[in-house]
């Protein structure tokens, strides 16, 4: 479903030019559950951004579905990531402003769906994170668990095909990492959904049907 | 392979029959080896001749239903809190393994740590599946479960030290 | 988005900027206002002329320096104007000003001219009506002069001038009356005016500032200033007592003789530049607000992005969220300015600032240019981003 071949990326870093990826080759099948693994700075989190579309790279064809996302211009890219892709992060990137709830609801926002209709999407999905009881708090009042919790919440409200996760339990101690990732195991089953991640602990990695390893910007 | 303290554990719980002692025993183990008869009742005999089990009730009759003595629970008491040959660290398979591989080139060396790595992983995969699809209560299996995940990646860990330290030989060799 | 002491300060800095706008805007449409008023008087007044006396020399940066006549000599420069013209000399008197009672009370401050009729056709006012008594001649009185006393329009009473019962016939605008320019030559500048028939006007003490020339409609505007020309030349030959010249005018070159109002355009411009450092300071204001906001904001931007948000979608939210408080900022600085214009109008006598309709509309039309363009530009950043670079505050690892 998704296909990658021989992606090269590299950045002007502080010293010059950095090879991020140096000419990798995937294939993420429909359904799937695929942990990415290696240490930091192997460039496992380049290539899960350029799955999103939330980065560009510089050679090589990157394929959802048989297209070509080079023919994508920004705004096709956009709704791809509104349409497909659900993000979770290392860091949970909660809007810090927003309510639980809001924060759960950002994507609906652009999807233009109208506000009535935003309870009876956000509320299944607080409900099966168990945080319906919080969906007034905002994301300072909350522990590292349930704001990450929150943050998936929000990845799945557009109901996406493809879950895309970033460390997602990088931040959190093992009681809660082995929680969350739990929930993304088997919402992802339940789902049907194809769930990409990407982390440097083997525990976290072997949750997934099948794991890769990268290094030095290829995988090994 | 205390496969005898496991039963005195278990009787201490109820008394039971040889058949519900090998099921009990091959579901605490989360069937990974399970017994046959011929084990169960040998030691089930050793247990009985050293006064650790008793039988209940008539000898003559079909069931043989078992049950532990103070003895017994001494010597599960005894065993339970005597720090034993837990894991011989230094002695175990993978350290034979490692003498034989010495003997191998180094690059050979490298390519069977990376496929030996691999193949951990795979075993990590299946542990922590058997972790997911755990019904609730089972504290010990999954106290279990972890202790192998943990000792696996703490193996992982060492391969991947290995792994590097070649490489980095192999650089100043080339 | 906004931290709160950036929103403040977006408010305050869109206030000030409003406000020193405003001020521009008003005296600009005053500006203007005046010089339709000035080229339409400039035209009426090129249908008029003015004959007077003036010294030779004239010393630079002076006004116009005006010799006055006494009667006999209007009467001999009265000769000289062709039959046919219409004309009114206007005259003081520089001694024994008339008693004017009403009520039986003294007015004082009145200030008192003396014409014939043709004033008023001269000036565009109707003819005074004709009295039951016409030898009592006519009395005409300016708008203000029975606003301060407070007499209504309908109750006009009896004035007694030096003793003689006279009854109001005629009520003008001082503007009709005189222009600025005249105003400035005669002895105040009293908005307190009464005209008196000319024969009224005793000889020992009357002296005549000017008479009063109106072209004739059968002459062109050349012919016109070519037959003034004649005039003076005639006068100048006849009684030219060497150093003081009989001058006639028409009445935009006569006021066009008196040096430029310099006060008016140095005020104009002073305002000018305080509401260019105004804006400017308001535009930078806005625009490091914006800016710095943007940057701060870089994190939410790649959230939203990933959420799937398009770069349009951040790029209007942050611009209503920059155009909610710059429309608060204007609100405020209109309410203040039109405070503060209202005082300054009372303050400053001979510039007025107009504050209409025209100038809210102008200011928010700015406002939202300004707006538009204050959030685009550094937006543009953003723009030129992946939204995982904005996700990051490092570069890639």
């Amino acid at each position: 479903m998704l296909s990658l071949n021989h992606i090269e990326k590299s950045y002007r870093g502080t010293g010059g030019k950095v090879e991020a990826l140096k000419g990798v080759d995937l294939e993420v099948s429909k359904g799937e559950f695929l942990a990415i693994m290696g240490k930091s700075g192997c460039g496992k989190s380049t290539v899960l951004n350029i799955l999103g579309c939330m980065d560009g790279y510089d050679s090589g064809t990157y394929l959802i579905e048989e297209k070509d996302t080079k023919t994508l211009d920004r705004k096709g890219k956009a709704l791809l990531r509104r349409q497909k892709f659900g993000f979770v992060f290392q860091a949970f990137h909660l809007l810090p402003e927003l309510t639980v709830f809001q924060n759960a609801a950002l994507p609906l926002a652009y999807k233009k769906l109208p506000k009535s209709k935003w309870r009876a999407v956000v509320l299944p999905l607080l409900e099966r994170l168990d945080l319906a009881h919080l969906e007034n708090r905002r994301p300072c009042e909350l522990s590292g668990g349930e704001q990450q919790r929150t943050a998936i919440a929000r990845s799945l409200a557009n109901d996406p095909e493809v879950l895309l996760a970033d460390e997602p339990t990088g931040n959190l101690d093992s009681e809660n990492s082995e929680r969350v990732m739990e929930l993304l195991a088997g919402l992802r089953l339940a789902g049907r959904k194809t769930l990409v991640l990407v982390t440097h602990d083997v525990k976290i990695a072997s949750y997934a049907d099948r794991v890769v390893e990268m290094r030095d910007g290829r995988i090994v | 392979m205390s496969v005898k303290h496991i039963f005195l554990a278990l009787l201490t719980v109820e008394d039971l029959h040889g058949y519900d002692l090998k099921q009990r025993y091959d579901s605490l183990l989360l069937h990974e080896s399970e017994l046959n008869f011929g084990q169960v009742y040998s030691t089930l005999n050793r247990l009985e001749r050293d006064g650790f089990i008793a039988l209940l009730g008539n000898p003559e009759s079909e069931k043989k239903v078992y049950t532990i003595t103070p003895l017994g629970r001494g010597e599960l008491t005894h065993w339970l809190v005597s720090p034993g040959k837990e894991s011989m660290v230094l002695y175990d398979e993978l350290s034979y393994k490692l003498a034989a591989m010495d003997i191998l080139s180094q690059k050979e060396f490298f390519q069977i740590l990376q496929a030996y790595k691999k193949q951990l992983v795979k075993e990590m995969q299946l542990l922590t599946k058997k972790k997911l699809t755990l019904p609730q209560g089972h504290l010990g299996a999954k106290l279990l479960l972890d202790r192998g995940i943990l000792k696996l990646e703490a193996d992982i860990s060492w391969t991947e030290k290995c792994l590097e330290l070649l490489e980095k030989e192999g650089d100043a060799v080339c | 988005m906004l931290k709160p002491i950036y929103r403040f300060f977006l408010i305050a800095g869109m206030a000030m900027g409003v406000i020193t706008g405003v001020f521009f805007l008003c005296s600009f449409q005053r500006q203007l206002a005046d010089q339709t008023a000035a080229e339409e008087a400039k035209r009426a007044m090129a249908q008029s002329a003015v004959l007077y006396r003036t010294p030779k020399e004239t010393p630079e940066n002076t006004l116009l320096a005006l010799n006055s006549m006494s009667l006999s000599e209007c009467e001999r420069a009265m000769e000289a104007i062709p039959k046919g013209w219409q004309y009114a000399p206007i005259a003081q008197r520089f001694r024994d000003t008339p008693v004017i009672k009403a009520e039986g009370l003294v007015l004082s401050d009145v200030e008192v001219l003396y014409s014939t009729p043709s004033f008023f056709p001269l000036r565009g006012m109707e003819f005074p009506e004709e009295e039951e008594e016409p030898a009592a001649g006519f009395c005409a009185v300016s708008q203000s002069f029975l606003e301060a006393h407070g007499w209504e329009q309908g109750t006009v009473p009896t004035l007694e001038i030096d003793g003689v019962p006279k009854k109001i016939t005629a009520v003008f605008t001082v503007a009709q009356a005189a222009s600025q320019t005249e105003f400035s030559l005669l002895s105040s500048d009293t908005s307190l005016l009464l005209v008196l028939p000319y024969e009224e006007a005793p000889a020992a003490s009357t002296e005549v500032f000017y008479i009063l020339l109106q072209k004739p409609e059968e002459l062109s505007q050349t012919e016109f200033r070519a037959e003034l020309s004649s005039i003076e030349e005639t006068l100048n030959q006849k009684y030219g007592e060497g150093e003081i010249l009989f001058r006639a005018q028409t009445g935009s070159d006569f006021e066009a003789a008196l040096s430029p109002k310099a006060t008016d355009a140095t005020t104009f411009l002073g305002i000018v530049f305080l509401a260019f450092l105004g804006e400017l300071l308001a535009g930078i204001n806005l625009m490091s607000l914006a800016s710095a906001g943007i940057l701060e904001n870089r994190r939410h931007f790649g959230i939203k992005l990933a959420a799937g948000a398009s770069y349009g979608d951040l790029f209007r939210e942050f611009l209503a969220e920059l155009l909610a408080l710059c429309a608060k900022g204007t609100l405020l600085g209109m309410a203040a300015s039109a405070i503060l214009v209202y005082y300054a109008n009372r303050a400053v006598d001979d510039f007025l600032f107009l504050f209409n309709g025209y100038t809210v509309a102008a200011s928010a039309c700015v406002m939202v240019l300004v707006c538009l363009i204050s959030s685009y530009l550094p937006f543009r950043q953003i723009l030129k981003e992946e939204p995982a670079a904005l996700l990051q505050k490092e570069p890639n690892t």
